[in-house]
C-alpha cells in the first residue's frame, strides 16, 4: 500500500461516513419526549419488587414534572426578548414587497378634490367632450379645438385657463367675506354640490331654483333666518331688532354647474348685478354667465372635477380671510344697512346717556365742576406730585 | 416626415382612448341566404365586429362612468356579467349616447383566444375539408408575406409579398361593380396610363440600344438616350399593337398601373375546366406566389388581430399528468348533421361555425353511431362532440374559418373531459364518492348560516357535479 495515496483512498470514505457525534447531539437536543419504558413484568407474589418499582416510577414522574416546569419557566422568561426580536423583524420587513396602488376611485374626486386641475386630469374627467356638432352654439367657437366622432372637442388649455380664472374669482369673493351660492340641479349632482359648499363655506342648491328668489326676495324669502357675525365668524348679539326688520340677503357670487337648466336664476343674477360662474358646454350660451368655464356639463366626473377645484379655491379664500382676521386685517366692509343700524343704535345710546347724565345732574348727584388734574394722573405721578420728585420710590 | 407640432392639450387628446377608437367598419355584406326574408335575423352576431368594444372598471361602472360624454344608464349597464359595449355615437342630436351590448364579439374573441390557434393564410379553395389542406399554408406573420411598409416605387416588385393593394381584386367583383369601376376609376386615368406606357417604352428602348452598343463595343452616354419626345411614333404604335395581343403582358402593365391585387386561377379544377384546359394556358403567366391571389386579399391585416400565435407546434401541460402529446380537444356543438344534400356537418366551435372534414375519418364511418350522421331530437341541449381545431384563417370577406383535424385521441378527450369534471379518470372517480359529512349541530348551523346565493348552482348550472 502506497502511503501517500492513503488519504486519497480512504479519506473519501472517512469523510463521507455519517458523523455519529452530531447526530447523537441532535437527538439529545430534540424536544420530543423519549418514551419511558417501564418494565411491567411483575412476578406474582413478589410484593417487595413491585413496591420498589412503583417508588422508582413515582420518583421518575416527579423528576419529569420538575423538568417540565423548568422548561416552561425558561420559555416564559424568553418571551419578552423573543417578542422584541419579532417586532424588530416585522419592522424590518414591512417595507418589503410591492404596494398595490389604486389609481382611480370614483368618489375620491369628491372627497378630496385637487387644488388645480392638470390637462391630464381634465381629459381623464371627460371635460373635453362637447355636444353633437349639429347642436352647437357658435358663440362657443373660441373654446372648440376641433371635432371628432361627430362631437365638438373643447380645448383643454382653454378649460384649464378659464377654470383657473374662475377659481381665482371664487377665492377672492370668499376672502372678501362674500356669500357664495352653488347651484347644480341635475340628477346625481347633489353630492358634488354639497361637498363643494362644505369646502367653500357656501350655500348650495340641488333642487329647482324658485323663480324670484333674488328679484322678489322680500316676498319669497321673508322670515328667513339671518345672523350677524364678526370678522372671526362669531355670532354677535344685540342685532335682534335689525334682523327682524332687515331685507333678505342676495348672494355675492353664484356658481352654476348647469346653466342650461337655470336660465331664470342667471337672468335674475344679471338683473341684480350678481356675478355668475358657469360650466358652458358647446350647446350653451356663454353670455348667460359672467365667468365661463367651457367644459362638459353632462359627465358627473367632469362636473365633480371642476366643482372640486372651485370648492378648494373657496376653501383657500375662507382660510385666508380667517387668518387675516386673527391679525386684525379685515378686507370687507360692513353692509350699509348694518352700518346704519349700528350708527343709529350708537347715537340712540349716546342720547340716552346724555339724558341720564342731565337727569342725574339735575338731581345733584354728580359733581359737574369738571375733572381735577389729579384725576388724570397715574398712581406714580400722583405720589410724585404729593411727595416731590426726589421722594418717588424707584420701581426697580 | 416631421409631424406638425401640436399644443400639449392637443398631443394629449391625440393619445387619448377616445381618439384611438377606430372608425366603424362597413357592415358585412349579406349573402343570398341571409337576405331572404325567412332567414334574416336582426340579432344574429355579424361575421365580424364593426365597432370597437369597450369596457370599464367595476367601480366606475357602478357610477355609469364609461369615459364618455355622459354617464350611461345604470339599469341597462350594471346588471350584465359581461360588461362590454359598442358605442355607435358619443352624442346625438337627441342628446343621448347611442350604445349597444358588445358582448357577442367580445366573448367570441375570448373564446377563440382560449383555443390558442394560429392564424394562417387561407387554404386553397375547396381544400378546407381536406386534412392535408394544412400542408402548404403558413402563418400570416411570416416575414416574406407580411410586408406592410412598402415604398410606392417598390410596390410592383413586392407584389408577391403584400396583402394590401390600392386596386381591387378583379375576380371578386360583380359585373356591375366592374363596370362602375371602369367608368369611375379607370377611364379618367387614360392619359396617365399613356404616359406610364411611354416611360416603359422609352426605358425598354434605351435598355435595348445600350445593350446593342455595348455588344458592338461602341461608347454610350446619356446624350444618346431617347426621351418621350424623341421616340419614333411607329415604335409606340407597334408596341401598343403588340401589347393588345399579349394578355399576360397587358395584365402585368395594367396591374402595375392600377395596383391590382394579384389573380390566380383556382387550384381545384372541376371536370369541365379540365376538358377545355387550353383556355387556362394563358393564365400561367399570371401565376403568382401571393397566398391571397386565389381567394382575394384580406380587407384588414390577414390575422384580423384575432391571434398573434405563429404556430400550433406547442404542447399543453396538465397539472397532474404533465406535458400532453395532444393539445386539449374542445367540445363542439353539432349545429347541423350531415344530410344527403350537404356532405359536411356543421359544427359550432367557440362561437364560430366550422365544417367537418372529408375523407376517411371517425366522423365519416358509417358503422359508427355518430351524432354527425343523425339528428337526435331527444338529446337535451343538442349533440356535442369533441374536435381538435388545428388552424384558423380569415377570408377576404372577414369571416373566420377554423380548420378541424380529423382525429381526436380518446385519451386526450378523456383528459379534457376530466378537467371540466365530466370524466371517468382520476378526479371523476373521486367525485363519484362524495364524502358524507357528519350531521352534527355544528355542521347544521354552518349549513344554514351560509349566504343565500350559492353562485351558479342557484341557476341550475352545476360544474361537474354528479347528480345522485
Amino acid at each position: 500500500m502506497i502511503i501517500r495515496n492513503f488519504g486519497l483512498r480512504h479519506g473519501r470514505q472517512a469523510l463521507s461516513a455519517p458523523p455519529s457525534a452530531p447526530s447523537s447531539c441532535l437527538r439529545l437536543l430534540s424536544t420530543q419526549k423519549t418514551t419511558t419504558t417501564t418494565t411491567t413484568t411483575a412476578v406474582a407474589g413478589n410484593q417487595e419488587a413491585m413496591e420498589q418499582l412503583a417508588a422508582l416510577s413515582a420518583t421518575h414522574a416527579a423528576r419529569e414534572a420538575r423538568l417540565a416546569a423548568k422548561r416552561q419557566q425558561h420559555e416564559i422568561a424568553e418571551m419578552p426578548s423573543k417578542f422584541k426580536k419579532f417586532i424588530a423583524y416585522q419592522k424590518q420587513t414591512e417595507k418589503l414587497g410591492s404596494e398595490v396602488e389604486r389609481r382611480y376611485l370614483p368618489d375620491e374626486i369628491i372627497r378630496n378634490p385637487p387644488h388645480d386641475a392638470s390637462l391630464e386630469e381634465l381629459m381623464a374627467a371627460q371635460c373635453h367632450m362637447g355636444h353633437h356638432t349639429s347642436s352647437w352654439n357658435p358663440a362657443n367657437s373660441r373654446y372648440i379645438y376641433g371635432e371628432r366622432s361627430d362631437i365638438h372637442i373643447i380645448s383643454l388649455e382653454v378649460i384649464a385657463a378659464h377654470l383657473r380664472r374662475a377659481a381665482r374669482v371664487v377665492e377672492e369673493v370668499a376672502y372678501h367675506g362674500g356669500l357664495i351660492l352653488l347651484v347644480g340641479n341635475r340628477k346625481g349632482q347633489m353630492p358634488i354640490v354639497t361637498r363643494m359648499a362644505e369646502l367653500a363655506g357656501a350655500c348650495h342648491l340641488f333642487q329647482k331654483w324658485t323663480p324670484g328668489c333674488i328679484t322678489n326676495k322680500d316676498v319669497l324669502l321673508a322670515g328667513g333666518q339671518l345672523k350677524i357675525v364678526n370678522e372671526r365668524d362669531e355670532e354677535l348679539g344685540g342685532f335682534e331688532e335689525h334682523l327682524r326688520d332687515c331685507r333678505p340677503v342676495t348672494p355675492d357670487l353664484v356658481v352654476c354647474l348647469n346653466p342650461l337648466e337655470n336660465y331664470t336664476l342667471l337672468r335674475e343674477c344679471a338683473l341684480a348685478t350678481v356675478p355668475t360662474v358657469g360650466i358652458v358646454d358647446t350647446d350653451a350660451d356663454p353670455s348667460w354667465v359672467t365667468y365661463q368655464i367651457p367644459g362638459n356639463d353632462d359627465s358627473l366626473r367632469s362636473v365633480a372635477l371642476i366643482a372640486g377645484v372651485l370648492g378648494r379655491a373657496g376653501e383657500r379664500g375662507q382660510q385666508r380671510r380667517l387668518e387675516d382676521a386673527k391679525q386684525g386685517i379685515v378686507k370687507w366692509q360692513t353692509p350699509r344697512d348694518v352700518r346704519g343700524y349700528i350708527d343709529k343704535a350708537n347715537s340712540l345710546a349716546a342720547e340716552e346717556a346724555k339724558a341720564e347724565r342731565e337727569k342725574r345732574l339735575a338731581e345733584g348727584a354728580v359733581d359737574e365742576s369738571g375733572l381735577k388734574p389729579a384725576d388724570l394722573m397715574t398712581e406714580d405721578e400722583f405720589l410724585a406730585e404729593m411727595f416731590g420728585h426726589g421722594a418717588a420710590p424707584s420701581k426697580y | 416626415m416631421a409631424s406638425r407640432s401640436v399644443s400639449p392639450g392637443g398631443a394629449l387628446l391625440r393619445a387619448s382612448r377616445m381618439f384611438s377608437m377606430p372608425a366603424p367598419l362597413p357592415p358585412p355584406a349579406q349573402d343570398a341566404a341571409q337576405a331572404t326574408f325567412r332567414s334574416h335575423s336582426d340579432t344574429a352576431t355579424t361575421a365580424y365586429p364593426t365597432h370597437q368594444v369597450i369596457t370599464t372598471f367595476s367601480h366606475a361602472r357602478k357610477e355609469g362612468d364609461w369615459g364618455l360624454k355622459r354617464p350611461l344608464p345604470l339599469r341597462s349597464t350594471t346588471k350584465s356579467s359581461t360588461p362590454m359595449l359598442r358605442i355607435k355615437a358619443i352624442d346625438t342630436i337627441e342628446q343621448i349616447t347611442d350604445y349597444a351590448s358588445g358582448a357577442d364579439h367580445g366573448l367570441s374573441l375570448l373564446k377563440f383566444q382560449e383555443l390558442g390557434l394560429p392564424i394562417v393564410t387561407p387554404p386553397p379553395r375547396g381544400a378546407e375539408h381536406r386534412a392535408e389542406a394544412a400542408v402548404g399554408i403558413r402563418s400570416v406573420f411570416e416575414d416574406d408575406i407580411d410586408c406592410t411598409d412598402v415604398a410606392p416605387k417598390d410596390r410592383p416588385k413586392l407584389v408577391d409579398r403584400r396583402w394590401r393593394f390600392s386596386g381591387p381584386w378583379l375576380a371578386g367583383m360583380s359585373p356591375g361593380d366592374f363596370k362602375k369601376y371602369l367608368a369611375e376609376k379607370v377611364r379618367p386615368r387614360r392619359h396617365e396610363f399613356r404616359a406610364f406606357l411611354m416611360t416603359k417604352i422609352v426605358r425598354d428602348l434605351n435598355e435595348a440600344r445600350r445593350e446593342r452598343a455595348l455588344n458592338r463595343g461602341e461608347t454610350w452616354d446619356e446624350s444618346d438616350e431617347i426621351t418621350a419626345e424623341t421616340v419614333p411614333g411607329e415604335i409606340v404604335s407597334e408596341f401598343l399593337r403588340g401589347v393588345r395581343q399579349q394578355n399576360a403582358t397587358l395584365f402585368k402593365l395594367v396591374g402595375e398601373f392600377l395596383d391590382l391585387a394579384p389573380l390566380k386561377r383556382p387550384s381545384e379544377l372541376d371536370i369541365t375546366s379540365l376538358a377545355n384546359s387550353f383556355r387556362y394556358q394563358a393564365d400561367v403567366a399570371h401565376d403568382t406566389r401571393n397566398p391571397y391571389a386565389e381567394n382575394g386579399p384580406p380587407s384588414t391585416h390577414p390575422s384580423a388581430g384575432l391571434s398573434y400565435i405563429r404556430t400550433n407546434g406547442y404542447m399543453d401541460n396538465h397539472p397532474v399528468y404533465g406535458p400532453q402529446k395532444e393539445r386539449k380537444p374542445v367540445e363542439a356543438r353539432v349545429l347541423k348533421p350531415r344530410t344527403n344534400q350537404n356532405y359536411y356537418a356543421k359544427l359550432g366551435i367557440a362561437g364560430f361555425v366550422s365544417e367537418t372534414l372529408s375523407g376517411d375519418n371517425i366522423h365519416n364511418q358509417k358503422s359508427a353511431k355518430s351524432p354527425l350522421r343523425q339528428f337526435d331530437p331527444d338529446l337535451k341541449g343538442g349533440a356535442k362532440i369533441y374536435v381538435h381545431p388545428s388552424l384558423a384563417s380569415v377570408d377576404s370577406a372577414g369571416k373566420l374559418l377554423i380548420l378541424v383535424r380529423d382525429f381526436v385521441d380518446p385519451e386526450a378527450e378523456l383528459v379534457a373531459r376530466e378537467l371540466i369534471g365530466d370524466g371517468e379518470g382520476l378526479f371523476g372517480q373521486q367525485q363519484r364518492q362524495p364524502v358524507e359529512e357528519e350531521l352534527s349541530q355544528e355542521t347544521l348551523r354552518r349549513k344554514y348560516s351560509q349566504k343565500v346565493s350559492q353562485g351558479a348552482e342557484d341557476y341550475g348550472i352545476s360544474f361537474g357535479k354528479v347528480d345522485n
